[in-house]
């Protein structure tokens, strides 16, 4: 039996009488690499940001390496417009902010690349270090904190060797191409030391060779750092060439999952993708 | 200890040379010269605008509230030094103050920094989850607040109402608000190049990729947002001292606005452009423009426009120039860099060569 390491139990988030993300559940296990797909619309970047504390979910719990991170029930307004099933076990508010987050171990990317375009590529992937590093505002401004400061440079410069990237160092993190500009935001991800990796529509906007190297990359990270990837993914290619399993979502609510074959020959997805046949 | 680069060195030496020149002047040229007003003034809006900086160049945060927390520093300053015996005189409509004491000067200088600190804090509690233009409004709200507050009645024996504070030790020497801005723009430039002046730089970049890199913003804000107000407050003491006498009245938000405006011109993000923008703005507004004030004749010829009020008329102009034309200000968000001077200069030097062979 493989160990949960993210899990989603009944998880809702709804926008007024809008429900972004209907009753999914879902669970990432250890090494894993599962994707999040459907059509657009389909509450997939939703899922991703209840995950991340960005949303708040109006309705069901997140937990993380067997803990609960996320739990939430229908509270204030929420209360009358709430469409879906109530779970008792959900009565109590936990919801961390993204940067605690970040902190218990899940790292992310985001759809359209928010690198800190005006720094360095180095001063990207440092800044992932700072909030672990054991200092405070007195000490790092009268540099009695140099030996936390050597380890933290001496960690981000060996993973941008680790990633290749260490070329680039002191470019502008805004001027690097976009295929550079994924994999850095993907390295920074990586440089908070993550437990879970989330990867957001990572392939976005690449040429097919781009991707094929992005696919590469992608499983390449699994094998060195040995954690699991959640990611969302349209290009079929790359989803049906890394992921050893996949979630459909369609109109918030979840119509599939399971292993790639599974998954294409499944009626929902078709329709789904293609729209239904009237006619039959 | 780690070599220090050229680049250090250079500005180290620089920086000493700069000390040493107005050490000289001091003792050459008369001490009541406006260039010693230029350069004491400039060196106190240099802090407050480095201080600025901090807050609207590397943090993102557009506040407008410096003026009011150089006000409550050099309120700060002038209610605790004022020697005891002049409290009867300073405070006469008020019975000589509460205050009954007064502690020296540096001590002074950081307990201004500290208070305008305080009021930092507990107003960055509410404020500094408001975004762009929405926190520039409530930050000068406050700061007009506050300075209708000073002016209460009710708080005469402690601020002395509306009346001025005066009668407090001051400075002779210009190279005191050297040495005190000097020290307080280079402890903001190692924060600035610290893990947190990089954290700071992240949110101002973009805070929800520095959210999700596990930076506290609410904590990172209301962080530089105290140390920003600490150094305007302490810029606010320098400048009760500069005066000679404090009152509430002086610290107008257009107060903010000539730092904002040398910041602007500095270049948003540059310490370095600050500093210099600050002794630039001073020395236009204070002396070099002074002469469209006055009304002048050449022979029997009376040369038109020029007449007071119109030293502000060129002001708004070179401002507009600037903000439509050099919208990256002197320095851009670069810092002075020798390295860069350097590499440049040797560059030029070969390309010279190869051109005359």
């Amino acid at each position: 039996m493989l160990e949960n390491v993210l899990r989603l139990d009944h998880v809702t988030m709804q926008f007024g009488g809008v429900v972004a993300v209907n009753d999914l559940s879902m669970e990432v296990n250890d090494k894993e690499i599962v994707a999040l797909i459907g059509p657009n619309g389909a509450g997939k970047t939703t899922a991703f940001n209840c995950i991340t504390g960005v949303y708040e979910p109006t309705n069901g719990m997140v937990s993380f390496m067997g803990k609960t991170m996320v739990c939430n029930h229908p509270q204030g307004k929420m209360k009358k417009l709430y469409t879906g099933d109530l779970y008792p076990e959900f009565s109590h508010v936990v919801s961390p902010t993204p940067d605690q987050i970040t902190k218990l171990g899940i790292a992310r990317t985001f759809q359209n690349i928010r690198l800190f375009r005006s720094l360095t590529v180095f001063d990207n992937v440092l800044i992932a270090k700072h909030m672990r590093a054991k200092q405070n505002v007195f000490t790092a401004t009268l540099r009695l904190n140099a030996k936390e400061e050597k380890r933290m440079r001496d960690e981000a410069m060996a993973l941008l060797k680790e990633q290749h990237l260490e070329h680039l160092k002191d470019d502008i993190a805004g001027s690097l191409p976009y295929g550079l500009q994924r994999r850095l935001e993907i390295a920074r991800a990586l440089a908070t030391d993550p437990k879970l990796l989330l990867l957001d529509e990572p392939a976005a906007g690449m040429n097919p060779q781009e991707t094929k190297e992005l696919t590469e990359f992608i499983s390449q990270i699994r094998h060195e750092y040995n954690i699991p990837i959640l990611m969302i993914e349209h290009h079929m290619d790359l989803v049906m060439a890394i992921a050893e399993r996949i979630y459909v979502l369609d109109f918030g609510r979840l119509i599939a999952s399971g292993t790639a074959a599974e998954v294409q020959d499944n009626p929902d997805v078709i329709n789904a993708y293609l729209g239904v046949d009237e006619d039959e | 200890m780690k070599k220090l680069s050229k680049n250090n060195i250079i500005t180290i030496a620089l920086i000493i040379v700069v000390y040493a020149i107005v050490f000289v002047l001091e003792k050459v040229i008369d001490p009541n010269s406006m260039l010693f007003i230029v350069l004491k003034k400039g060196a106190i809006y240099a802090l407050v605008a480095v201080s600025m900086n901090l807050l609207n160049g590397f943090t993102g945060l557009f506040s407008l509230g410096q003026a009011g927390f150089m006000l409550i520093g050099a309120y700060t300053y002038a209610i605790f030094t004022i020697p005891v015996e002049y409290r009867d005189a300073v405070y006469q409509y008020f019975g000589g103050g509460i205050v009954q004491f007064s502690i020296p000067v540096i001590p002074a200088l950081i307990l201004a920094g500290l208070v305008a600190a305080l009021f930092a804090f507990l107003i960055g509690l509410p404020v500094l989850r408001l975004k762009s233009d929405y926190l520039a409004i409530a930050t000068l709200g406050f700061a007009e607040i506050i300075r209708a507050f000073f002016q209460w009645d009710t708080l005469g024996p402690v601020t002395n109402g509306s009346n001025l504070l005066r009668k407090f030790p001051t400075f002779d020497s210009t190279l005191f608000p050297f040495t005190v801005a000097g020290i307080c723009i280079l402890l903001i430039v190692l924060l600035i190049n610290s893990s947190y002046g990089r954290a700071f730089k992240a949110i101002r970049d973009d805070e929800i990729a520095a959210e999700a890199m596990g930076i506290n913003l609410f904590k990172h804000k209301e962080m530089s947002f105290v140390i920003s107000s600490f150094f305007a407050g302490v810029g606010g003491a320098l400048l009760a001292m500069f005066q000679t006498t404090v009152q509430a009245m002086a610290f107008k938000s257009a107060m903010t606005y000539e730092i904002l405006l040398i910041v602007v011109i500095g270049g948003i993000g540059s310490v370095t452009g600050s500093v210099l923008a600050s002794f630039l703005f001073i020395a236009c507004s204070e002396w070099w423009l002074r002469f469209l004030d006055a009304e002048t004749y050449i022979g029997a010829f009376k040369v038109p426009l020029l007449r007071a009020g119109f030293r502000k008329v060129v002001f708004s102009i070179i401002i507009m120039a600037v903000v439509l034309f050099y919208r990256q200000g002197i320095m851009g968000d670069r810092e002075l860099n020798f390295d860069r001077i350097l590499r440049k200069r040797q560059k030029f030097i070969e390309k010279t060569q190869r051109g005359g062979k």
